[in-house]
């Protein structure tokens, strides 16, 4: 039976609301002020990681009247103060009072967590790191929104689907395309056979990471750089590897990330994997083929030198091809569709300018990325881009790193979650982790 | 670095590697060994450098030579590397090169490799046990696990015992539980901690009955470890069959007066165990009177599979009250199982509003034709909450039964009529077009907008003229503005751009003054060719309503852009990038160059050059001509993908050498045309990608510069 999960519904809005949990410190006279939700009708919100990603949805949560943000983590001194600051400005600017205090900030991620007052958090940490908090925050009964790629390995992706079941908690994956119409509208004309029977699905991201060589530098003030490390193997502080910037640094390292295969894989894969109707728990593709050497983390492949992923499809055996598209290229017999970010094409233009009936296929229509995840904290439904959806995306992902790094086909089972008769690349399902950090699966 | 990609498969040629490493051959394992050791020895220098940066290309080389030793036909190759590999990791050899030559080892070595790893996991350097421990934590065979166990026997550093505990845990490794067991009251918090959680992880009969022990005398601190190692493991068996007896474990947690996290985490483990068998216990949470309780339970039992269940469920509503059984009725909608459609559609009329509602929400997930009916009296009578409900389920319900009763009912008058048209209209049914465009003027706003927007998404532009006499004076600021917006939707679908505003142009003749207003707005956002002209004249009325629309559009309206062009190109030099190309003067530029100049056949404002010549380093050139019927200043508003280079009548006016993404009127440059006629040129370079480019004119204050035209060349 199908899952049916929508906007959410008035009946449960009402039960959770009335059962949300007060914020930790809270001025009464705020209560429904300025179009504000009542404090005790507010989801708390936590921040862990407030870099490039973390830093970028701050703002929108400061704004968003539905929700409190309460607490900082970060290793960098320097970045959770300054985001408590602008909290605590936006607040008292908002509340037209001289002052606010009540955003506390954290090292360690561990003891945010432990708040019982949180609702949920806001995880914007390396890749290395997310499953890790991912689990533990699900274990102290927090709703998640994670950002992508949801993890670094495809062990840690199951251990976060089973853990996140386990505890019941809402985790919305950050792979916001699946929030956006142009992508759903495309995964529905072609899921509603407007270009006939599908034949392949071409998508344009760069290769995987690589190990890279970073000269030691001295650590700087007010930076963890132990516990930005966390659970990969030790090596010394050096700026860029340690770095955000979407060009370069952390993404590019093995060690910590699976580079653009992973970080714009979990956008454009996720969306042809939902093109073909082969998302969530139990889903992927069957046999991933390299056609090709493994490319430049800044190179993307010609159409056939790349990966083949195939999968079994509605429409037989489709493949997905990793190489030269504008985002998303679906070609059918009867035509093909391209869509990427303020972009969609259809060969004939028809395609798209003919709209769909309610006979025809929808799907999930969310009503934005961080509002669903509000909804379902909410109404305890599923999000657009659920765990098992965000985990199926990065496996995928993975399984393609994998097959490019060793330079060998990868037969794959989806439903056991296990690479078939190859015992030396199964051992790059996971990654032991240093130190401490113990995942829980 | 570049790799050779295919191996050579001859028998002789045991050992591939890559490019830069010659081919070996070897009669025997031995043999093998011997050269991977003088492989190893050759790149060592490298692998080991002083300076990070310099160990790159080596380290590089010998992880390939792994990946490319270790497939499943190579295990020979891949046992001999590996013995190789740990000849070569002692402590004379410099620390870097260890480090990553145990890397690898963690993922190619096997029964090879335990000894000395067993050996290193006491090594004086920090960083090769840790090394080695990962190592063996990742070997699959099982003398790797005995290799730890052994070593966390001896184990005193309390740090050194939770990594073991943790690999252990991790390996799932049932031999080392009676060592964990002990650990679990080791006087260190933190190991005490990873021993109960290895022991939820492993997830044994022994690691159970330990669990199940601690949960009745649990060590103070560790309260919160046991409940989620017992979770995990509950879970674990779960999933390898053993539903009953993980059940019992989280039944243990299912107690009105545990704490909230427990309980919920408890309802997810025996709806996901018990399955169909859950139903009851969890109808009894439903009837709890915590909203947070129930809405957990209900939602685990909309994710239990079954038309039994869906059977139970449905039988269980009569006995809930009002709040119970509607959060009830919703999760049946939800579970999307049609066998609950009769019994709910019994509440579609139910007196409290919230089950009513509830009901006709379920409708859209369940619903088929047998309850449109009643879903359009609901819509047509009603108002609030009910209403929305039932106009979202009329629009989501699939189903051709669907479509034939929303028909039948859009013949009758009334009430009913216009929610089955707007009901057809959101629905997108071509067949109702005609009794859509009959309701554009319905009395209720909340009908006739989104069956104008939706015409708007239907219509063809042959049906235009129908459309813009259904659309003949509607009133109302929202309305009007839907309207305007599907015309401007409907001709959109006009292929040629410049075509695109004539029937509208055409429709403005014969229109009386108020849908004249709707008629200018609508021409004034679609544009092309007489569009200027239509509304000038308009601009000219003497209805003050339709002046000041004309005159407002004119204002709005922005540059006049080009769409009539003669095309040179491509233009290159061998070795060239389009940057360089921006300065060389080809044919065209030059004062009596002799270049061929073709018309471009497509009339669309962007000009889409890719679609005249194809390369990467290329240029091209667009030239036209500009009419004025008096010497004036224009301002020129030019796109480009990727370099521009602009010349009027030989005289450069704008250049920008560079690889961007088009977008009209990016560059703004005020030029003097002088009376009569003025040569407009554009030189458009290409590095790789899309390749645009266009050009506007518009008045200094912003809008259409009178009498200025472009023409052919």
């Amino acid at each position: 039976m199908a899952e049916r999960t929508r906007v959410s519904r008035r009946n449960l809005l009402k039960g959770a609301a009335a059962a949300m949990a007060a914020p930790y410190i809270v001025s009464a006279s705020a209560l429904g002020k300025n179009g504000w939700k009542p404090a005790s009708e507010r989801i708390t919100v936590g921040f862990i990681g407030v870099g490039n990603m973390g830093g970028g949805h701050f703002p929108g949560f400061l704004d968003d009247k539905q929700v409190q943000v309460v607490a900082v983590c970060d290793v960098d001194a320097k970045k959770r103060k300054s985001h408590c600051e602008m909290a605590e400005k936006k607040y008292a600017a908002d509340r037209q009072a001289g002052q606010f205090k009540g955003i506390e900030d954290y090292n360690e991620f561990e003891k945010l967590l432990a708040r019982p007052d949180i609702d949920a958090v806001l995880i914007a940490v390396p890749d290395h790191w997310h499953a890790t908090v991912a689990i533990y925050a699900a274990r102290h009964g927090k709703d998640v929104y994670c950002e992508k790629p949801l993890t670094l390995t495809i062990r840690e992706a199951q251990a976060l689907v089973k853990a996140v079941r386990r505890y019941g908690r809402v985790l919305q994956t950050g792979s916001q395309q699946r929030s956006d119409s142009n992508f759903r509208l495309a995964c529905e004309l072609v899921r509603s056979g407007r270009i006939g029977k599908l034949e392949k699905v071409t998508v344009g991201v760069a290769g995987p990471s690589q190990e890279r060589y970073f000269p030691e530098q001295p650590v700087r003030e007010g930076f963890d750089w132990e516990r930005w490390l966390g659970p990969a193997p030790w090596q010394p502080y050096n700026e860029d590897r340690c770095s955000g910037n979407y060009g370069g640094g952390w993404r590019h390292v093995r060690d910590y990330s699976g580079g653009m295969m992973t970080d714009w894989g979990a956008h454009h894969f996720d969306i042809a994997q939902w093109g073909i109707g082969h998302d969530g728990e139990g889903a992927g593709p069957f046999e991933i083929i390299p056609h090709g050497p493994c490319p430049d983390i800044r190179e993307t492949p010609e159409e056939g030198k790349g990966l083949e992923f195939r999968y079994k499809t509605q429409w037989g055996i489709t493949p997905v091809f990793h190489g030269k598209a504008n985002g998303i290229l679906f070609t059918g017999t009867d035509g093909k569709i391209e869509v990427n970010r303020g972009y969609i094409k259809s060969w004939p233009d028809d395609i798209v300018l003919e709209p769909l009936s309610a006979n025809d296929v929808h799907l999930y229509e969310s009503p934005g990325h961080r509002q669903d995840w509000l909804n379902c904290i909410r109404n305890r439904q599923r999000p657009i881009c659920d765990v098992a959806v965000g985990a199926s995306t990065i496996m995928t992902c993975h399984l393609g790193n994998i097959a490019y790094w060793l330079g060998r086909s990868i037969k794959w089972d989806p439903a056991k979650g296990e690479i078939i008769g190859d015992e030396e690349a199964s051992r790059w399902l996971d990654r032991p982790k240093r130190g401490p950090w113990r995942l829980y699966v | 670095m570049k790799c050779r990609y295919s191996a050579p498969a001859t028998i002789a040629t045991l050992l591939v590697v890559w490019t830069f490493v010659q081919p070996v051959t070897a009669a025997s394992a031995a043999d093998l060994e011997k050269q991977f050791v003088a492989k190893i020895d050759e790149l060592m220098p490298g692998m080991g450098a002083a300076k990070i940066e310099d160990r790159k290309d080596a380290q590089m080389t010998f992880e390939h030579l792994c990946f490319e030793n270790s497939t499943p036909a190579k295990q020979i190759e891949r046992k001999a590397l590996c013995k190789a590999l740990m000849q070569r990791v002692g402590s004379d050899v410099a620390l870097p090169a260890r480090v990553w030559l145990l890397r690898k080892v963690e993922t190619i070595g096997r029964e090879e490799v335990v000894p000395g790893l067993a050996q290193l996991m006491g090594d004086k350097e920090e960083i090769i046990r840790e090394t080695a421990r990962r190592a063996l934590a990742n070997n699959p065979v099982p003398a790797a696990a005995a290799a730890l166990r052994a070593e966390l026997d001896k184990a005193q550093n309390p740090v050194w015992k939770l990594a073991l505990v943790k690999a252990l845990g991790w390996r799932r490794d049932v031999a080392a539980v009676p060592q964990i067991v002990k650990l679990t009251a080791d006087g260190n918090a933190e190991v005490a901690h990873a021993s109960v959680a290895a022991l939820g992880t492993i997830a044994d009969s022994a690691s159970l009955t330990a669990l199940a022990q601690l949960r009745k005398q649990t060590p103070k601190g560790l309260e919160n470890a046991v409940n989620d190692a017992s979770f995990r493991a509950a879970q674990t068996i779960a999933t390898a069959g053993k539903k009953w007896q993980a059940a019992d474990i989280f039944e243990e947690y299912n107690k009105a007066a545990a704490p909230e996290a427990l309980r919920i985490t408890a309802l997810q483990g025996i709806a996901a165990a018990k399955g169909a068998y859950a139903v009851p216990e969890l109808l009894m949470i439903v009837a709890e009177p915590c909203p947070r309780m129930r809405l957990v339970a209900a939602c685990c039992l909309q994710r239990i599979p079954g038309s039994d269940v869906t059977r139970k469920l449905t039988a269980a509503l009569a006995g809930l009250n009002a709040e119970q059984k509607a959060v009830m009725i919703e999760m049946l909608g939800r579970r999307g199982d049609a066998s609950a459609r009769a019994e709910v559609a019994k509440y579609l009329q139910d007196k409290d509003a919230d089950v009513q509602v509830a009901a006709i929400g379920a409708m859209r997930y369940i619903g088929n034709g047998s309850v449109v009916q009643a879903l359009v009296e609901i819509a047509g009578k009603d108002t609030g909450a009910a209403r929305d409900a039932a106009r979202d389920s009329l629009k989501w319900m699939t189903g051709k039964d669907v479509d034939a009763e929303v028909l039948k009912l859009a013949q009758q008058s009334g009430r009913i009529k216009a929610e089955a048209v707007r009901a057809a209209a959101v629905r997108l049914m071509k067949p109702a077009m005609d009794a859509m465009l009959s309701c554009t003027h319905d009395s209720d706003e909340s009908v006739r907008v989104p069956v104008i927007y939706n015409v708007g998404k239907l219509a063809k532009p042959a049906d235009l003229p129908k459309v813009m006499r259904a659309f003949a004076k509607l009133e109302g600021d929202q309305t009007r503005s839907t309207a305007k917006d599907a015309l401007v939707r409907i001709c959109s679908r006009i292929p040629e751009e410049s075509k695109r505003g004539k029937l509208l142009i055409d429709g403005l003749a014969s229109a009386e003054p108020s849908t004249k207003v709707l008629l200018i707005q609508a021409v004034a956002s679609v544009r092309g060719e007489g569009a200027l002209e239509a509304l000038r004249k308009c601009a000219q009325s003497e209805d003050s309503q339709i002046k000041q629309a004309a005159v407002s559009a004119l204002a709005d309206w922005g540059p006049v852009y080009c769409s009539t062009w003669a095309y040179s190109g491509p233009y290159k030099k061998d070795g060239a990038k389009h940057t360089d190309l921006f300065d060389v003067a080809f044919a065209p530029e030059e004062p009596n160059g002799k270049a061929e100049w073709k018309q471009v056949k497509d009339k669309g404002y962007d000009v889409d050059l890719k679609k005249l010549d194809k390369g990467d380093n290329i240029c091209g050139y667009l030239r036209t001509q500009i009419v004025s019927d008096k010497q004036q200043d224009v301002i020129l508003c030019i796109g480009s993908d990727d370099g521009v280079k602009v010349w009027v009548d030989g005289v450069v006016v704008d250049s920008k050498n560079m690889s961007r993404g088009h977008k009209r009127g990016e560059d703004e440059v005020k030029v003097t045309l002088k009376k009569g006629v003025s040569t407009l040129l554009l030189k458009v370079t290409q590095g790789n990608g899309d390749w645009f480019a266009s050009c506007g004119i518009k008045s200094p204050q912003g809008g259409p510069a009178d009498g200025v035209s472009f023409e052919a060349k």
